[in-house]
């Protein structure tokens, strides 16, 4: 109902006749995350390039490996679907964040009672949606061209999930203060998803084939491209000796503190990517 | 015709609107009543970004249900200053009160209309306001209505990459008015519509006007002026007269018109010195003496003294007031 004045309004806002505060911010999470995915949708090139860049790899190696051991064609299919996941993740939500902030978008959503936990929230649903898509086509790629999967037991599922969650994650947040410190699009777009492309490429296609790697030893088991990767390895290929198809060594990452550190990563990058959001671009306080 | 057709429309789909004019036509809230406290004021507010300064000292006070267009040349402000009076940028100094709070720390109020920023040039119109709608709690119905006066209805499965300057405002300034709070800042509303389409909008936003919310608008258009209960006006950062239209004409100097020959000898009398582009001929400012005579060393029939336009009303606040004392 309208009203003529401020006051009024407040208390109508207040007094609970409009919406209540977490129906307000599902609906904003929804907005952000059905534009995102609208907007790529409405884009042939975005969409071929987000969804069938990965895929299209996995098929290129497929067909130049064909002699590679199945195992160790199934790890490098899982390496490149993470890599896809990266790429999206930063690409994406990199592009589509840049888009608002050099066409001035966050001057009117400063004006507006907008949550800015649901646009941070929104935006990462739908990297994570896409993603999974891309990181599905990749594993299906990895299939056609040989290679095979199964999941090692009833607890590989959740960690197989949360892996890729936070992997999506983390890798989108880390787009964020290179796009609000640039505020452009065309960095957004090639330079922000090279960040994921150098992370794949140096460290042997995210620590599954370590020989590839100029980095070696333990810490593949501990950086945020290549522990989720190793541990998507671990809980997806049927091997029995990782040193055979080249993933160890190190020793592949199996104890529940590597589950913890994932966690952990990903908690800090959504700190981060709070009080960015919230001070840079919404410029309120450090934290909601 | 804009009128009736959406008179016709509102009639039939019992919008949001429909609801708001009838309770406002049971209440007919008496315009001076609704003005008994001040929406917006400003006080010494300034803006710089890094040394360069915006906005220098402006004061301003916007009464409620008020109308008020602030007009200025190009890169005085004026949009920092909307964007400070909509919570989108923190001032550098002075203070900013919407609603007698600080609008950065409050956003429920005020309805923001920014040129070129609202829409998302992938999606077609039809998503962008699907968008808003569910981005903004207060967004209703009303888009409905607004599409077919602003004559949008048929483009809105277009692409906004493939809409014309126009039709990006009209999409804009839809989403906008669609949302339902006391104050409406628009930047530039008019820009890049045509004459019919600038109807339309004055005729939407006198109807926000008639339902008790505050209007203010920038513009360059004379005619956008017409619709404005007073004038700000706006130059070198600070709002240099506000007024309403008839005070404002009531205080500029006599006006003198000439030919483009005699620019020089009209110069040499004319405030600041500085004459002016007329309609076929130069115009400047005098002092007449207390005959009303005009010292201008040309023959009689050379020169005229005409009654000041919305022109010359802008190049006197904005050109000249500033410099001088005389306001």
């Amino acid at each position: 109902m309208a009203t003529n004045t401020p006051t009024d309004r407040h208390e109508t806002d207040t007094g609970g006749v409009t919406d209540s505060g977490s129906s307000v911010w599902l609906s904003q999470v929804r907005a952000f995350t059905e534009r995102c995915l609208r907007e790529v949708m409405n884009s042939w090139t975005m969409l071929l390039t987000v969804l069938a860049l990965p895929a299209g790899l996995q098929l290129f190696y497929g067909v130049m490996w064909e002699d590679m051991p199945a195992t160790m064609l199934s790890s490098a299919t899982v390496g490149t679907a993470v890599f896809g996941a990266m790429y999206i993740c930063l690409y994406i939500f990199g592009y589509l964040l840049a888009g608002d902030l050099e066409d001035r978008r966050y001057e009117a959503y400063r004006s507006m009672p907008l949550s800015p936990s649901a646009d941070l929230s929104g935006r990462m649903l739908a990297g994570i949606a896409l993603a999974a898509v891309a990181f599905v086509l990749t594993i299906l790629a990895g299939v056609v061209t040989g290679g095979s999967f199964a999941i090692r037991g009833l607890a590989s599922v959740p960690i197989a999930v949360l892996a890729f969650l936070l992997t999506c994650v983390f890798w989108m947040i880390l787009a964020v203060p290179f796009v609000v410190y640039t505020e452009n699009e065309r960095v957004a777009e090639y330079a922000v998803p090279m960040i994921g492309m150098l992370g794949y490429m140096g460290t042997g296609f995210n620590g599954v084939m370590v020989e590839l790697a100029p980095i070696e030893g333990e810490v593949l088991n501990y950086l945020p491209n290549t522990l989720p990767t190793r541990l998507l390895v671990y809980h997806l290929v049927p091997a029995g000796d990782w040193a055979e198809i080249g993933v160890a060594p190190p020793a592949m990452p199996t104890g529940p503190e590597y589950v913890v550190l994932m966690v952990v990563y990903a908690l800090i990058a959504v700190a981060v990517g709070t009080v960015v959001v919230n001070k840079a671009l919404y410029k309120r306080g450090w934290w909601p | 015709m804009a009128v009736s057709q959406r008179e016709s429309q509102g009639r039939g789909q019992g919008t949001d609107r429909d609801r708001r004019q009838n309770q406002t036509e049971g209440q007919k809230p008496d315009r001076e009543q609704r003005r008994s406290h001040p929406c917006i004021q400003t006080s010494n507010l300034e803006k710089s970004f890094g040394e360069e300064g915006v906005l220098e000292g402006v004061d301003l006070t916007v009464e409620t249900g008020e109308l008020l267009a602030v007009m200025g040349p190009n890169g005085v402000g004026k949009s920092v200053l909307f964007s400070c009076l909509a919570g989108s940028d923190h001032p550098s100094s002075g203070t900013v009160e919407v609603f007698g709070a600080d609008p950065t720390t409050r956003s429920d109020t005020t309805s923001f209309l920014l040129q070129d920023a609202l829409c998302v040039d992938r999606l077609t119109g039809r998503e962008n306001l699907r968008f808003y709608e569910q981005l903004h709690p207060n967004v209703t119905d009303d888009w409905h209505e607004y599409v077919e006066i602003l004559d949008l209805a048929d483009d809105l499965d277009k692409r906004v990459e493939n809409y014309s300057g126009g039709m990006k405002r009209k999409l804009e300034l839809t989403i906008a008015l669609s949302i339902d709070v006391p104050l409406y800042l628009l930047d530039e509303p008019t820009a890049a519509l045509d004459l019919t389409m600038i109807q339309a909008v004055h005729g939407l936003i006198r109807e926000k006007q008639t339902e008790g919310k505050t209007v203010v608008v920038s513009s360059h258009r004379p005619m956008d002026v017409e619709i404005a209960d007073r004038i700000a006006f706006v130059a070198d950062g600070r709002v240099v007269a506000t007024g309403t239209p008839d005070d404002l004409f009531d205080a500029v100097p006599t006006v003198v018109e000439t030919t483009l020959s005699n620019a020089e000898a009209l110069a040499e009398i004319a405030r600041g010195g500085e004459v002016f582009q007329g309609n076929g001929g130069i115009r400047g400012f005098l002092s007449t003496d207390a005959d009303g005579a005009v010292d201008l060393d040309v023959s009689d029939d050379e020169y005229e003294i005409v009654s000041p336009g919305y022109t010359d009303l802008f190049n006197y606040y904005t050109k000249l007031a500033s410099t001088t004392d005389d306001r």
